[in-house]
């Protein structure tokens, strides 16, 4: 635990997280206040159990980030004992991770697929990982990750490389918006992802309709590469897909491992200046 | 007798309402707030005969009170029970959200000297202070909305619910209401627009089950399951002006409900048990000792009073308004037969007699 | 009655004025002040008193002594004499006779002019009043922007006179009465008759009646006799020392209570709201009214609870914080040897200390006792560490906010160090618990049945007008409200 307004890294340990932070109050000779705890590294053993712990505790902030590491947190922490917030801000501004707290990653763990997606580092490298209750089911690459940014409407205020022809151009994206609606078609399920993105391009060599082409072609790619590793690979339901099915009473009876083979997605990207 | 002014009843019955729904250890869902809605249209309609009884100007609960002073002492039982459970909420409540105090016994003495001191103004203080409670809880839950409507997320929100569970809801949600049995007995302070008044409670109660409990489910989603007392955790997940932790907010909140809620049923009960044992002294000290001493003995056995508390509220709310409904629908047609046997008395003396009879 | 009063109502004027002249100085034990002065009037023996400094030499020697020396009437007994002065003479438009010592000194003291005459059980009192007294000027506790520049004086009719001045209404009543065994002083009800009950006004009377003080020096002698018995924190009586604030509290159909000797008029009942408003409310546009209004309202709370929040946040609740907010607070708090309770508790009470000095020392010292608390104590305790810059922060924003409502500038403080106890010891728990017993004991407040929380609690939707906000005066002039109907 790296102490509030100080370089100072108070270590600790317990059989539970409770008694190892007791501990920490010990060793430290005063009280520790955990409300304004900023980020929580956390390994994937027994997450989603950590997590309720830190919910009933009743002076952990909920939006607390949380930060999962592959191996041994505490040993991670030691080495890398600052600049860990700053990092996942980067990220999320860079539009390939989806910061997330530990109030919204239980949520999603106690939903019916028991899967999440959480910030990881991993090999010195951050990303986004699905996890689920007591492992980290598979961490996706930075294409995935940026996929799924896009799906999350999460892109705002940078610049994306296009690949146009030739060249490959900036295109400057101020803001996004990501919908899903599911439809019933010949016993399948589609789903629609549609994406609205708000910008424009760097240079003004490139017709703006041809410009559009291409960010709808890159953003798909991204989606479809997304989509194909949490959904078909991972069986994670990173974006309410369940929900939206349910809510149209589609896929009656049918839980969410039943449900994955009958999904076939499509993208509709739309581009406005 | 105190009076209060129009539009007190609901105030006052409103503020117990929110007590009891803010410290409510239930995870909401569809069905909890069909089931809710259910069981506010059986009260509506269990209100009804009081409406009626109370619509004769002559209508006294205490004179015409059914089985005398047992009855009384029911309603006496029935309000320290209703009191020990808003001690026994604190208790709860002190587990889930930090409380700076030494343990939970030393906050329900504290609480219950407080209670004691707010008893002692009678019913007309109580009414009073409704109106500013009812105005604080708006502001609360304005508080809590303007945190929450970010964190919103409409998909938590599954319509669909099955039958059963609403009806097994409906059933539990009346036998939390204790406000039923009070509606009836502070009826009798209330002047005029007792309808009105009633009416308005059971709306806002609506309002604010329905509103609270979808606010909940939105804000909370799956986590809702594991919370101990989802408003609060609704409250500290709803992040207003950039703050960690919004739920000691609600401390304010929850803690001046209770006092209110615990003083309102200390001043029923006394009520009660002045009829029973006029010449008892510290009444008021003794209602709180008694609440405690429930709330301490159900907490520490884990019992549940809730089959007894949703009994009590069926007799003294439904059977005991039907009843005195009935007992003097019948004597105003047994008096009606009498005086028309009196002003028909020239005609056939013999009937006299029988009407007499009837009339006493 | 006092047990050491004596009383001389019981006691007849002695027919026999050589007699009469030594009972009086029997009993005012020939007080210096007292002037008698022995004459002829037509022949018969009579006898002039009053009181030196209470009556006007001028008008007496004018009105009274010379057309009494120059009365000429041949063969008249005393009480021919009498009668002659007081059916075709008339010296002074306040008159009366009088009949026992105790009705003699009363007038007597009160600038009167008595005639004794020889063989006669009865005198002639004539008013002629003419002490020194302040001249009508401004305020000193409610000063204004934009109303009127007259204040109540310590003279209750010169008081009567400003009400009558700006209520030219048949309607207005003022009645004297004379309460105190001793000091005999003299205290003016004053109401509208076609908007107050008149069981409210025998209530009102029957409240006074009741005194059996020796002396009435101040409007605090009888405010608690007007106040219901049973200890409140809020007083149900209000006080002011501007006559167009009493006016408008009259046509609300309140009543006022005036006490001779006090620059202060008593109106009851006092409503919670009465604290919030001011006459220049009245002269503003209606949108900045209620806005100061509101910000009168905001500047009681924080008054009352900022410094008990401060302390419940920082030692108990810091999780509401944000996060900047705390390293401030944490920066601050850490090398202050205090507990933050004791702390606030001390810089709460140090404040009073250098407000009471302020208040009590002479003018000119004032000024350095500002500067001695204000920058020597405040600049060097913070400095020197004894004192957190945020503490002082609060206290001094508590305490400016106070000054906002100076009509509740007793109950404040004492409220606010409360407050600041139990956050200490319980955080917002103990504030909600204080704020209860705050709450209920406010609400059970009422003055002759009025609701001392109306027209908020109980609610009256006809009163808010004028109360949570402020409305125009042709939507007010609408909605003739009275506080009759605030009534049970």
């Amino acid at each position: 635990m790296r102490l509030f307004n100080s370089d100072e890294v108070c270590s600790s340990s317990g059989e539970t997280l409770l008694s190892a932070f007791e501990n920490c109050e010990a060793m430290q000779e005063k009280q520790l206040f955990p409300g304004h705890l900023e980020i929580f590294v956390s390994s994937p053993k027994q997450l989603e159990q950590t997590l309720i712990t830190l919910i009933h505790n009743n002076r952990i902030s909920p939006s607390c980030h949380l930060l999962c590491v592959p191996e041994d947190a505490c040993g991670f922490i030691k080495e890398n004992d600052s600049g860990l917030s700053e990092l996942i801000d980067s990220g999320g501004r860079s539009g390939y991770i989806i910061p997330k707290n530990i109030s919204g990653v239980l949520n999603d763990l106690l939903e019916n697929d028991r899967r999440a997606l959480v910030p990881v580092i991993s090999s010195g490298e951050i990303s986004m990982a699905v996890v689920s209750p007591d492992s980290i089911e598979g961490i996706l690459s930075e294409e995935e990750a940026r996929g799924l940014c896009w799906l999350c409407g999460n892109v705002r205020e940078i610049y994306i490389p296009v690949e146009c022809e030739d060249t490959v151009e900036d295109f400057y994206v101020r803001a996004s918006s990501a919908k899903l609606t599911a439809k019933e078609q010949n016993g399948r399920i589609s789903i629609t992802a549609e994406i609205k993105i708000n910008g424009s391009a760097e240079k003004n060599d490139i017709p703006p309709e041809k410009m559009k082409k291409f960010i709808a072609k890159r953003v798909s790619s991204l989606c479809s590469r997304a989509i194909a590793k949490t959904v078909s690979g991972l069986h994670a339901d990173l974006f309410g897909i369940q929900k939206s099915i349910d809510a149209k009473r589609l896929c009656k009876g049918k839980d969410w491992e039943e449900i994955i083979p009958l999904l076939d997605f499509y993208y509709s990207i739309k581009t406005a200046e | 007798m105190d009076k209060y002014k129009s539009l007190g009843l609901f105030s006052v019955l409103i503020c117990v309402r929110t007590f009891l729904i803010i410290c409510s250890p239930e995870a909401s869902d569809a069905a909890h707030m069909a089931g809710a809605a259910l069981s506010l249209i059986f009260q509506s309609l269990c209100a009804v005969p009081m409406l009626i009884l109370y619509k004769d100007k002559n209508f006294s609960l205490k004179k015409d009170m059914l089985l005398g002073k047992f009855g009384c002492m029911l309603y006496a039982l029935f309000f320290i029970i209703l009191g020990s459970e808003s001690f026994s909420m604190l208790w709860e409540v002190t587990k889930s959200v930090h409380f700076p105090i030494d343990s939970s016994l030393t906050g329900a003495l504290i609480l219950a000297a407080v209670c004691v001191y707010t008893a002692s103004f009678g019913i007309k203080a109580v009414s009073r202070a409704s109106w500013i409670l009812t105005a604080l809880t708006a502001v609360s839950l304005a508080v809590m909305i303007t945190g929450a409507v970010p964190k919103m997320d409409l998909s938590n929100f599954s319509p669909s619910a099955d039958t059963k569970d609403i009806i097994r809801y409906a059933l539990r949600d009346l036998a939390q209401s204790g406000e039923l049995v009070m509606l009836f007995v502070l009826m009798q302070f209330s002047d005029k627009q007792r309808s009105k008044s009633t009416l308005a409670f059971f709306a806002g109660k609506l309002i604010l089950t329905e509103g609270i409990s979808l606010i909940e489910i939105t804000v909370l989603g799956k986590v809702m399951s594991i919370s101990d007392i989802p408003f609060f955790t609704a409250g500290a997940f709803s992040q207003p002006l950039s703050i960690q932790r919004a739920d000691p907010l609600y401390m304010l909140l929850f803690t001046m409900l209770c006092v209110f809620t615990a003083t309102l049923q200390i001043v029923l009960s006394v009520m009660f048990v002045k009829e029973l044992l006029p010449k008892l002294k510290y009444k008021t000290l003794a209602a709180a000792v008694l609440m405690l001493g429930i709330s301490a003995v159900s907490g520490s056995f884990d019992t549940d009073l809730l089959p007894l508390t949703g009994t009590m509220i069926v007799i003294l709310a439904v059977v005991f308004p039907a009843a005195m409904l009935i007992r003097r629908k019948i004597y105003a047609i047994q008096k009606n037969n009498n005086s028309s046997n009196n002003s028909s008395d020239t005609g056939s003396p013999d009937r006299l007699h029988t009407g007499e009879g009837a009339s006493q | 009655m006092h047990k050491n009063v004596i009383s001389y109502e019981d006691i007849p004027i002695i027919p026999d004025i050589s007699a009469s002249i030594q009972k009086i100085k029997d009993i005012s034990s020939e007080s210096s002040d007292l002037l008698i002065n022995e004459t002829e009037i037509c022949g018969i023996r009579c006898c002039i008193f009053c009181c030196e400094g209470l009556v006007s030499s001028f008008t007496m020697t004018d009105m009274m002594i010379e057309p009494l020396m120059a009365l000429s009437l041949e063969n008249i007994t005393a009480p021919e004499l009498f009668e002659h002065i007081n059916k075709k003479m008339l010296l002074s438009t306040d008159r009366c006779s009088v009949s026992d010592y105790g009705r003699f000194f009363a007038l007597l003291n009160s600038g009167f002019v008595l005639l004794a005459a020889d063989g006669m059980n009865s005198m002639l009192a004539f008013g002629v009043q003419g002490y020194e007294k302040r001249s009508v000027s401004d305020t000193f506790g409610e000063n204004n922007l934009t109303g009127s520049h007259d204040g109540f004086v310590e003279t209750v009719r010169v008081n009567m006179s400003l009400i009558r001045r700006r209520l030219k209404s048949p309607v207005l009543v003022q009645k004297l009465l004379v309460k105190g065994e001793t000091g005999k002083t003299d205290i003016c009800i004053s109401y509208l008759s076609d908007r107050v009950p008149k069981e409210l006004i025998s209530r009102i009377e029957h409240s006074i009646n009741s005194i059996k003080l020796e002396s009435i020096l101040s409007t605090g002698y009888i405010q608690p006799f007007l106040e219901p018995e049973n200890k409140r924190i809020f007083s149900s009586a209000g006080t002011t020392e501007r006559p167009d604030v009493l006016c408008s509290k009259l046509i609300e159909g309140r009543v006022a209570v005036f006490v001779d000797g006090s620059p202060y008029a008593l109106y009851i009942p006092k409503l919670f709201t009465d604290n919030f408003q001011t006459v220049d409310d009245y002269n503003f546009k209606p949108f900045y009214g209620t806005f100061i209004r509101w910000v009168k309202y905001i500047a009681f709370i924080i008054a009352l609870l900022l410094p008990a929040l401060y302390t419940a946040v920082a030692l108990h609740h810091q999780e509401l914080l944000n996060s900047t907010l705390l390293l401030i607070l944490s920066d601050a708090e850490k090398n202050v040897p205090f507990p933050i309770t004791a702390e606030t508790v001390g810089v709460l009470l140090m404040y009073e200390v250098i407000k009471e000095a302020g208040l009590r020392l002479p003018r000119s010292v004032g000024g350095a006792v500002s500067i001695v608390a204000g920058i020597i104590i405040g600049d060097c305790a913070v400095q020197s560490g004894l004192i957190s810059t945020p503490m002082l922060t609060v206290a001094a924003l508590s305490a400016v906010s106070g000054f906002v409502i100076p009509e509740l500038s007793q109950t404040i403080p004492i409220l606010r160090i409360i407050l600041v106890i139990c956050g200490g010891i319980w955080g917002l728990f103990g504030i909600s618990l204080c704020l209860s017993v705050i709450l209920f004991n406010m609400c059970s407040t009422e003055d002759y049945g009025f609701p001392y929380t109306a027209p908020f609690s109980p609610f009256f939707k006809r009163a808010l007008g004028d109360t949570a906000v402020r409305s125009g005066f042709r939507k007010m002039q609408e909605n003739d409200f009275t506080v009759e109907e605030l009534n049970g």
